[in-house]
């Protein structure tokens, strides 16, 4: 008897509301279940529940406990997440219920099915859609008006006979098809296969509800001005913004409009550094200041550069801090030299050090280009160092390596290393590009 | 069509062979995923939908046809996410050339290039007049010295003293008797070599260019390593009462991977490679046949013996 009532608790409990206890009550009748108690019991469904982490849920209803000795209180038919005193049976009869049901709503006539079919079909065990709606708030608790009410055709029909998901994944891939907030995430353009990777963001996903948590959230940074086609990059970076506040966040970009950065300096911020808006105003203040302060900049020049390479906002402020003192010490460049070249490129200040100080080495003691050219020519530093290496020697090779610009044929450094290598071969070399890559392999 | 097989690569100085190998691997892994994905799966959804029946609108599940999102590619991630690739005959930090890859099933081959201990030759540049800890030209300097009085035929003295006593511990190594007609036939093909470990050995060593203090050698070898080669280039040094100090190796033949069938770095993406597999194809597996094939042929005879062994069991 306890089975019986519990059966029907498991099929009533925790959805989206066209689960009727009546119609439950109603299956079990109609194929010829006895039914001695009517009960059925809203129960508390936990709402990461189609998705992960199981979390003991408490039954909503105290018979349970008094008939059984224990207590099913998830919809799942096989998954209990308190010891039950039934073990293993009722996981059974659930199957045998659940495939009645199933066929009944397939077939239509009730009465044809007796307990003999349980053996057939008791291995699918893939008939009942017990996934509520991807909410935050635990569904109310909704007592069904009477067990004994016969649901019409239109209710049965709502009944979708889906295959249960699993309750835990490594990859949201077993989601995304029953869930509306994914799909529509997928069309987005958010990369799941990245997203899940990140800490947390595949469960925070998941609970989040597409009209409640995300629209907003998107109709925000539409206002901000971030592209359509920014925006699945944006999110594929940064999910952890749905969990932001969305006060906190037109607060941030308030203070960036307070600091004059124009409409579409603020945008282009935005969809390139997709963690800036997640800094507090305090550290985005802090570090608009640390970088005025530590290359000397006007406040003019420092929003250049932060808007030009907005990473820098939001990176970690040490590197940038050990790269300013390998330009000085090391490379021996002046403040108003590293000023201007952090200004062209301000990759640099985010550069590998040992990089940088290779390739100085290469370009300053063996080409032997001086500080001052360096500065006017920055981009040295941004291009591959065996590029350098085999441009350079090819030009030594072919005697017009000569970087001086008071000299006759004088090739410019930045040249050099940005025009690519057919352009080099036809333009500055003079030679065919079958003789470049035979020199290449001499090398 | 699948990647499976050898090629090789030209590896610059100054990057380790492991970084050449990985960056391959990225730009084959970039090529497969971009070419064109397997359509995602349809399956069908019982979806709610209202349908014109005999007594107005009804509401019934409606059976539609959707592809499946999991198979999206934003969803499942790229297809392609790693790659087996096999490096061959190594190369170290310092020195450049050819660099054999295998991919895939390739890698196996790469087992069979080893057995067969071919050998390799090198371009080796030397520098007289300075002694460094490495034998390089980056290492720590020990010494310098005078190389005024070294002229062309002093170096190929020494050349042919190393060559003649690399000679004699070749045949000792071979395992074979030089005075027989197995050992001559072995070496008319250019098969006479160890086919087991031995210390490095030097088949042939010659001078290319000498200018001095600069000189340039070429060295056939096997079982050797670049700082071998480099040790070569001191003692070559000392012999001639001076010092040297060996500015280049660079491999220009592993086997039979030649200088003009190497990749060069702006090369390494997955149409070139393809294309370098498939040119490839038909002389590794003739080169390997034949350098194996008399190691396989013993192995074939006693198979052949034990089956003549069993069938005479078999008729008693």
């Amino acid at each position: 008897m306890w089975l019986a009532a519990q059966l029907c608790g498991q099929l009533c409990s925790g959805s989206e509301g066209w689960w009727r206890g009546g119609g439950a009550l109603h299956v079990a009748a109609a194929v010829g279940l006895p039914v001695p108690v009517v009960m059925a019991a809203a129960c508390k469904t936990s709402p990461c529940h189609h998705g992960t982490m199981p979390k003991a849920v408490q039954p909503a209803a105290g018979w349970q406990r008094q008939c059984g000795g224990g207590w099913v209180a998830h919809s799942h038919p096989c998954y209990h997440s308190t010891p039950c005193g039934g073990h293993g049976c009722h996981h059974i009869a659930t199957m045998w219920l659940a495939a009645q049901l199933w066929a009944r709503l397939h077939s239509g006539s009730a009465g044809r099915f007796c307990t003999q079919q349980t053996s057939q079909v008791s291995g699918s065990g893939c008939c009942i859609r017990a996934l509520p709606a991807p909410s935050h708030h635990p569904l109310p608790l909704v007592l069904p008006l009477s067990a004994l009410e016969e649901i019409s055709e239109e209710e049965a029909v709502q009944i979708v006979a889906e295959p249960l998901l699993p309750f835990e994944s490594f990859t949201l891939r077993d989601y995304v098809d029953r869930s509306e907030t994914l799909t529509k995430l997928v069309h987005l353009g958010v990369d799941l296969s990245k997203v899940e990777k990140l800490r947390n963001a595949g469960q925070l996903l998941l609970r989040l509800d597409f009209e409640n948590d995300i629209k907003k959230i998107l109709l925000f940074l539409k206002d901000v001005g971030v592209e359509d086609n920014q925006l699945g990059p944006f999110l594929t970076k940064n999910p952890y913004i749905f969990t932001e506040d969305l006060e906190a966040l037109e607060t941030r970009v308030a203070y960036l409009k307070s600091k004059k950065f124009g409409k579409e300096a603020i945008a282009r911020m935005v969809s390139r550094a997709p963690f800036l808006l997640m800094f507090s105003v305090e550290r985005l203040d802090n570090r608009l200041g640390f970088f005025q302060k530590e290359l000397g900049l006007s406040v003019q020049k420092t929003r250049d550069l932060v808007s030009r390479l907005p990473r820098l906002l939001t990176g970690s402020l040490e590197p940038v801090k050990e790269n300013l003192a390998v330009c000085r010490i090391e490379l021996g460049f002046r403040p108003n030299e590293i000023q201007h070249i952090a200004l062209k490129i301000p990759k640099i200040l985010t550069a590998n050090k040992k990089k940088l100080t290779e390739t100085f080495d290469y370009v300053h003691n063996v080409m032997g280009i001086p500080h001052h050219i360096l500065t006017n020519f920055p981009q040295v530093f941004n291009s591959s160092l065996l590029k350098i290496k085999e441009r350079h020697m090819f030009l030594t090779f072919l005697g017009r390596a000569q970087y001086d610009p008071r000299q006759p044929s004088y090739i410019s450094v930045d040249k050099l290393v940005s025009v690519p290598s057919e352009v080099f071969c036809t333009e500055i070399a003079r030679a065919s590009v079958q003789d470049f890559m035979k020199f290449l392999k001499t090398l | 069509m699948a990647v499976h097989g050898l090629f090789a690569v030209y590896k610059p100085g100054g990057v380790g062979w492991p970084r050449v190998r990985d960056a391959v691997e990225t730009r084959l892994l970039a090529g497969l995923n971009s070419l064109k994905q397997r359509p995602p799966r349809q399956h069908v959804r019982f979806l709610p939908g209202v349908v014109e029946g005999e007594a107005g609108k009804e509401l019934t599940l409606v059976p539609t046809y959707l592809p499946v999102l999991a198979d999206h590619l934003l969803v499942k991630g790229p297809r392609f996410t790693r790659l087996k690739v096999g490096a061959g005959h190594r190369l170290d930090v310092k020195s450049s050339g050819v660099f054999v890859l295998g991919v895939g099933q390739g890698c196996r081959m790469l087992t069979d290039m080893y057995n067969a201990h071919f050998t390799k030759d090198y371009t080796v540049r030397g520098l007289f007049g300075k002694a460094t800890d490495d034998f390089s030209d980056t290492g720590k300097l020990i010494e310098k010295t005078t190389f005024d009085h070294i002229n062309r035929e002093m170096l190929e003295k020494i050349l042919a003293v190393i060559q003649g006593s690399n000679h004699k511990a070749l045949g000792r190594y071979a395992n074979i008797d030089l005075k027989t007609q197995e050992a001559y036939e072995l070496a008319v093909k250019g098969l006479l070599r160890p086919m087991q470990k031995s210390p490095p050995l030097i088949t042939a060593i010659r001078c290319l260019e000498f200018a001095p203090p600069e000189f340039q050698l070429e060295i056939r070898c096997l079982h050797e390593t670049q700082q071998y080669l480099r040790k070569i280039v001191h003692e070559i040094g000392l012999e001639l009462k001076s010092a040297a100090v060996c500015t280049q190796v660079r491999r220009t033949r592993d086997g039979f991977f030649t200088l003009d069938k190497a990749l060069l770095r702006t090369h390494w993406d997955l149409e070139n490679i393809q294309k370098a597999i498939q040119d490839s194809r038909l002389t590794v597996k003739t080169e390997l046949e034949k350098s194996l094939g008399y190691l396989e042929r013993t192995a074939y005879d006693e198979l052949i013996e034990m089956d003549q062994v069993e069938e005479s069991d078999a008729s008693r």
